[in-house]
């Protein structure tokens, strides 16, 4: 077992703030990246290494001043590699750092070395994740006492990724007051201002929206069960996000429906396809 | 009729058209404006059907009433199907009740041809004005336009709407007059020219010109229904791509429809041959291929099925391989099957830092059980170099059923 005492240091951060603020001092001092343990408070040493206190702005001046800097464009992949819901993110995110220090300044256009790699990997997750959710995010409309119609969702990403998702619902919907809760927290707009909230929401049980079954009626007419791809369709949409889509419920019957129809028919599917069209 | 039935006949209706894309619209949002929507420019899949097909867009026809009696066309007059017509207010509030609810980037609104050409382009363009207009909606518009609609409705429809498109459907002249009496290739690719035209006049004349249909103008072409072959239907489609500086072609595999005309075949073509038609035009886009190489490796103007067409070609064009991944120039490695657009732009940055060995290509995203027959590296030449091309045919054909892009 990885005892935190093994090594020199110890961290325990939760957010991108936190780990730089306890990164700089280090990669200042060029601290190996071996010689730190990162850990998240939730993990089972949360106790043995308490989270450095939010760096106040003397300390961090000071720790700006030392600390060497990094391109931008390696600051927001290091700042994306936060959400990945990953033990092992904090460390790979100091030896990334520490290796453009210390190795090489263009290492991340290094595509076929490991570090950079896995981190690409990671940054594509997130990146997908984050699309995923604002494609399958569903508004149910609730009318409130006043009169007014509210929109809420409940929605689960694979990593932590709302605050990076939220501002494309304000976008979208400035005008309209929405909330989106998940296991890690909510977002909520109401008079043009987001609000995050950490605490972990549990499934909410809005009433249906009565428009979800015009949506259900448009999805079964809009599919051609004469041509049944069911693999393209679960590559793009996988199982865990349909609990999330009204008009997944539709799916198993769409499905016999185009398999009696092929049975029924002498044409049939031929082998070989499976990707989706490319949709640009 | 009440809505929802409406909505099952008028989708229904509206599902033979490929296009669903949502891409391509500039920048735009909420956050100015008293309504919703915006446009991220790249687009975004809000479902998939079992079809396999994503939901961008609610796709609807305003009414399957048709004076037209195109024989490929469900909603042709001498069909029996079920008809119904939409209002314009109906339209609007269903793109924006689905909008509001995050089911859709916006909508593609297509018709049947009912009274006049004109008069059918009016009802679109009115859905489209009073959703911009009167609602501020600011999501993806699509609008279909009617071939012979007059040039000024074409423009009032580019005002309003992100992408227009005309459907040729039938690849030649000949298919298109046997099969589609009253439509004719000439004024469909006129109303194809008055939208490049002003196309061209929006981008020239830059901020100050009226806003034209900023995603451009697509088409689709029916893949099966009569015989052209794929030669054929390429090879309209690159004259397209030229002439009017089209976005997309869409290719969609001849579906049998219900009440299908007795002159139609009773089968659908392989879905595989749509499959190879989108390979070879994104080869035609993307990686620089001509009509005339993809030409080079037709057998008797199709193209294979069992092999992705990049693989076809450069099976028939060994002397072009191998490819020294670290000295060759971005044209030729493109031409390495199973190295997509991507791959290649992280080869040509890595191997900046150094020599790139077999082991990195793997990492790099490459799909190194094709490329391995074509490329060398600093640890590696493919051993298979006097292989004969039909051993190494063999050893390329997709494993199972599992199909391939580059
Ligand atoms: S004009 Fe359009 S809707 Fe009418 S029959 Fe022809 S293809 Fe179908």
């Amino acid at each position: 077992m990885n005892l935190p005492d093994m090594s020199a240091h110890t961290a325990s951060v939760r957010t991108f703030a936190e780990w730089r603020a306890a990164a700089r001092p280090w990669l200042a001092a060029g601290t190996p990246p071996h010689a730190i343990e990162w850990t998240s408070p939730t993990s089972l040493f949360a106790a043995a290494a308490p989270a450095p206190a939010p760096p106040d702005a003397a300390s961090d001046a000071r720790g700006r001043a030392r600390a060497p800097r990094l391109p931008a464009a390696a600051m927001r992949l290091l700042e994306t590699l936060t959400l990945y819901r990953d033990e092992g993110r904090w460390t790979l995110m100091y030896r990334l750092a520490w290796r453009l220090l210390n190795e090489n300044p263009r290492l991340l256009e290094d595509a076929a070395d490991p570090d950079v790699h896995r981190a690409a990997r990671m940054e594509s997750a997130i990146r997908r994740d984050v699309h995923k959710m604002h494609a399958y995010v569903r508004f149910r409309e609730v009318v409130e006492a006043d009169g007014e119609r509210v929109y809420f969702a409940w929605f689960e990403p694979a990593h932590e990724i709302l605050p990076r998702a939220a501002p494309f619902f304000v976008k979208r919907f400035a005008n309209m007051p929405w909330s989106i809760a998940t296991p890690d927290g909510s977002a909520v707009w109401r008079d043009g201002a987001l609000t995050l909230l950490a605490a972990p929401a549990a499934a909410p049980r809005d009433p249906a929206d009565p428009l979800e079954d015009l949506w259900r009626t448009y999805y079964r007419s809009i599919c051609n069960v004469a041509r049944l791809n069911p693999r393209a369709m679960q590559r793009e949409m996988p199982q865990r996000y349909w609990r999330h889509l009204p008009e997944a419920g539709e799916i198993a019957s769409l499905l016999r429906e185009g398999t009696q129809r092929l049975a029924a028919t002498p044409a049939r599917r031929p082998a070989g396809v499976s990707k989706t069209t490319p949709s640009r | 009729m009440e809505l929802a039935a409406k909505l099952e006949v008028l989708a229904d209706a509206a599902k033979y058209d490929a296009s669903c894309a949502s891409s391509g619209a500039p920048k735009r949002d909420s956050r100015s404006g008293s309504g919703m929507g915006s446009t991220t420019g790249m687009g975004i899949c809000h479902s998939y059907t079992p079809d396999g097909r994503c939901v961008s867009l609610l796709k609807i026809l305003l009414t399957n009433f048709c004076l037209y009696d195109c024989q490929y066309c469900v909603n042709r007059r001498s069909s029996d199907v079920r008809r119904a017509r939409f209002s314009v207010a109906e339209v609007v509030n269903l793109t924006l009740d689905f909008y509001r609810r995050n089911y859709i980037e916006g909508l593609f609104l297509s018709s049947g041809i009912i009274r006049s050409a004109d008069y059918t382009m009016e009802q679109l363009v009115a859905v489209a004005r009073c959703l911009r207009e009167e609602h501020d909606f600011r999501g993806y518009i699509h609008l279909k336009t009617i071939p012979e609609a007059s040039a000024e409705l074409i423009e009032l429809a580019g005002r309003y709407a992100d992408r227009l498109s005309v459907n040729i459907e039938l690849p030649t002249g000949a298919a298109l007059a046997a099969l589609a009496p009253e439509k004719s290739a000439a004024s469909i690719e006129q109303t194809m020219g008055v939208i490049r035209v002003k196309l061209d006049e929006a981008r020239e004349g830059g901020r100050r010109a009226p806003r034209f249909s900023p995603s451009g103008q697509s088409t689709q072409l029916i893949v099966g229904a009569e015989p052209s072959s794929d030669a054929d239907i390429l090879g309209t489609a690159d004259q397209l791509y030229r002439a009017y500086r089209l976005k997309r072609v869409y290719y969609s595999a001849f579906s049998p429809i219900p009440f299908a005309s007795a002159r139609l075949p009773n089968r659908a073509p392989p879905l595989l041959r749509e499959h190879r038609l989108y390979q070879a035009d994104w080869l035609l886009r993307f990686y620089g291929f001509s009509v005339a190489e993809i030409g080079s490796a037709l057998v008797g103007g199709q193209l294979d099925l069992s092999l992705d067409p990049k693989t076809a070609w450069a099976l028939a064009h060994r002397e072009c391989f191998p490819v020294d991944v670290n000295r060759a120039e971005r044209e030729a490695l493109l031409r390495v099957p199973g190295l997509g657009v991507r791959v290649v732009a992280r080869i040509l940055a890595a191997r900046r830092q150094r020599r790139l060995r077999f082991a990195d290509l793997e990492a790099l995203g490459a799909s190194l059980r094709r490329a391995r027959h074509f490329i060398r590296t600093a640890d590696f030449a493919p051993a298979n170099a006097a292989l004969g091309s039909e051993r190494l045919r063999r050893a390329l054909l997709p494993v199972g059923v599992q199909g391939e892009l580059f």
